[in-house]
């Protein structure tokens, strides 16, 4: 069955009669968003990909408690960002460093966050300049608070309207608001700290 | 302490209603509280009448003196660069009023906080990143990112960006932002490892889902039909466990009623009328005078009832048909489930002959 012009709650629809491939089409929809908020919370890709798969697995065994009013990318989100969020208050991992992100070069994990930002057809050297200013901003995003980092993931990597990232979170949109300004300034920081 | 329905606007809440801020979905939440909360309401009506008497305050004129005074003691509030007199000559009426909008701008309300940690000097556009001040100045930080992001309301765009156009401050502070901005939005999704699927997949249990769904699905009735029917005996010897748990109440009763009635000295009239003066000696006992006499009269109609009902022929024998229904229904099950002829059946056959 072709699910690609359905809506996502269509789609948990037909999950729900038992379609292994609506869920396989769930999947498609949101493991990489799921797994980017994820891995860029931790800093951790094996962590994180036993987190997102967490994420997935409690929703997907929940979905016959799940509320078609909602938005079934809010809920997956909020199982991943909860699931991240108490996971990191119980190791409270340290933040990464500016002057050596996110466990440098010999797990691969800076490089693996910073291949996938798109060139945008530049020239070599905005290319370079590039890439060298989203590696930097990867690693200030890794510099901030939990919060002002979901916040600020949320905002500008999926896109999703305050008022969704506060049901996100779980927090008043006046909260998530101050979150994502303060965690901007504090990266608009960082990146001048570094540039100067 | 009042309890309200609905919990108290946090934060900033109240202040940014009052200033018409708040989204649409947010004020009708604040509303709704307010009906109901008059703590709240003082705080709003507050908050108006602060808000309404700072767009309403006149352009005065202070004295050279007072300026030449303000500015020696006051030297950090120098004003914006382009925007202020520099001259003794030049300096009218504009110098009070910009006092006053710092003053205005040092009001936290919603969209941005007092002490926010972007501070970036005095003279720069609404340095500690505040909301801007109502009726002019220049805008928050907040307001720039929410123009560079397109999320400010038509109404609050609108004063932006005609403030932009006329202040190469806050346009260069907005060039500041954008390439932030920008990069951020430019940010995308990382690829799940290979296997992420499947690893999922495995300990998903589909069937399990799709059950419990079309279950909840069903109306109340069906529901508990189909939980009754899942809980009917699948034996034999579950039918005979059934069928005895619910001929136990049947016979218990009728075993009380032959053993009561068999007595020469006991009569069922007799028992009902001690068990009524015991209850309303227990009840009366307990000092709930009002909560007795209920329960003495309730307690005397249905002892009333039970009475008319054993010394009465009618509702006597109602009773026992009822009774023998039970019993009737009870055996039936049983002898439907038990082997009962063919044990008979095969006792016979094995008998010696």
């Amino acid at each position: 069955m072709e699910y690609t012009e359905l809506d996502d709650r269509d789609v948990v629809g037909h999950a729900l009669e038992g379609r292994q491939s609506a869920f396989g089409e769930l999947l498609s929809r949101y493991e990489r968003p799921v797994f980017s908020l994820v891995v860029r919370m931790v800093r951790d890709p094996s962590l994180a990909e036993d987190l997102a798969q967490e994420a997935f697995i409690k929703a997907f065994n929940a979905l016959d408690r799940y509320d078609p009013s909602y938005k079934f990318s809010n809920w997956i989100f909020k199982i991943a960002n909860n699931l991240t969020i108490d996971h990191l208050r119980r190791r409270k991992l340290d933040t990464v460093s500016l002057d050596a992100p996110t466990g440098g070069e010999g797990n691969g994990e800076t490089e693996g966050l910073r291949m996938q930002l798109p060139d945008g057809g530049e020239t070599p050297e905005e290319y370079t300049e590039s890439r060298e200013l989203g590696g930097r901003i990867e690693a200030a995003i890794g510099h901030l608070r939990p919060e002002y980092r979901t916040a600020i993931l949320l905002r500008h990597v999926e896109g999703h309207a305050y008022d969704e990232i506060a049901d996100i979170m779980e927090l008043p949109l006046g909260t998530v608001k101050t979150y994502i300004h303060r965690g901007r300034s504090e990266l608009k920081e960082l990146l001048q700290e570094v540039t100067a | 302490m009042t309890q309200h329905a609905s919990p108290h606007p946090q934060g900033d809440a109240l202040q940014a209603f009052a200033g018409r801020e708040l989204p649409p979905e947010a004020a009708r939440q604040v509303e709704r509280h307010l009906v109901e909360c008059a703590r709240c309401r003082s705080e709003v009506e507050g908050w108006t009448l602060l808000f309404g008497q700072l767009e309403e305050l006149p352009e005065l004129t202070p004295s050279a003196a007072f300026r030449d005074r303000v500015m020696a003691g006051v030297p950090s509030a120098a004003p914006a660069p382009g925007t202020a007199p520099e001259t003794a000559e030049d300096a009218p009426p504009g110098l009070f009023t910009r006092l006053l909008r710092q003053l205005r701008s040092w009001l936290p309300h919603a969209g941005g906080r007092a002490g926010a940690p972007d501070s970036e000097g005095p003279v720069r556009p609404d340095p500690s990143g505040r909301a801007p001040p109502r009726g002019g100045g220049h805008p928050g930080t907040d307001r720039i990112q929410g123009l560079l992001e397109g999320s400010l309301s038509p109404a609050i765009l609108h004063r932006v960006e005609a403030h932009l156009d006329t202040c190469p401050d806050c346009r260069d502070v907005a060039g500041e932002w954008r390439p932030l901005m920008a990069r951020l939005d430019q940010l995308g999704h990382l690829p799940a490892p290979a296997g992420f699927r499947s690893a999922v997949m495995a300990r998903v249990d589909v069937q399990a889902v799709a059950e419990r769904a079309r279950r909840r699905s069903l109306s109340p009735l069906r529901r508990t039909l189909e939980l009754a029917g899942r809980l009917r005996p699948r034996s034999s010897r579950g039918w005979l466990v059934a069928g005895g748990l619910g001929a136990l109440p049947t016979a218990a009763t009728a075993a009380a009623v032959v053993a009561i009635t068999a007595h020469p000295l006991l009569s069922l009239g007799g028992i009902v009328t001690l068990a009524r003066w015991r209850l309303t000696e227990w009840v009366l006992g307990s000092g709930e005078a009002a909560l007795g006499h209920l329960a003495s009269l309730g307690g005397g109609i249905a002892i009333t009832a039970v009475q008319a009902v054993a010394q009465a022929p009618g509702p006597l024998a109602a009773s026992m048909v009822v009774l023998a229904a039970g019993t009737a229904a009870s055996a039936w099950v049983l002898l439907r489930v038990l082997p009962i002829p063919s044990l008979i059946a095969s006792r016979h056959e094995h008998r010696p002959s």
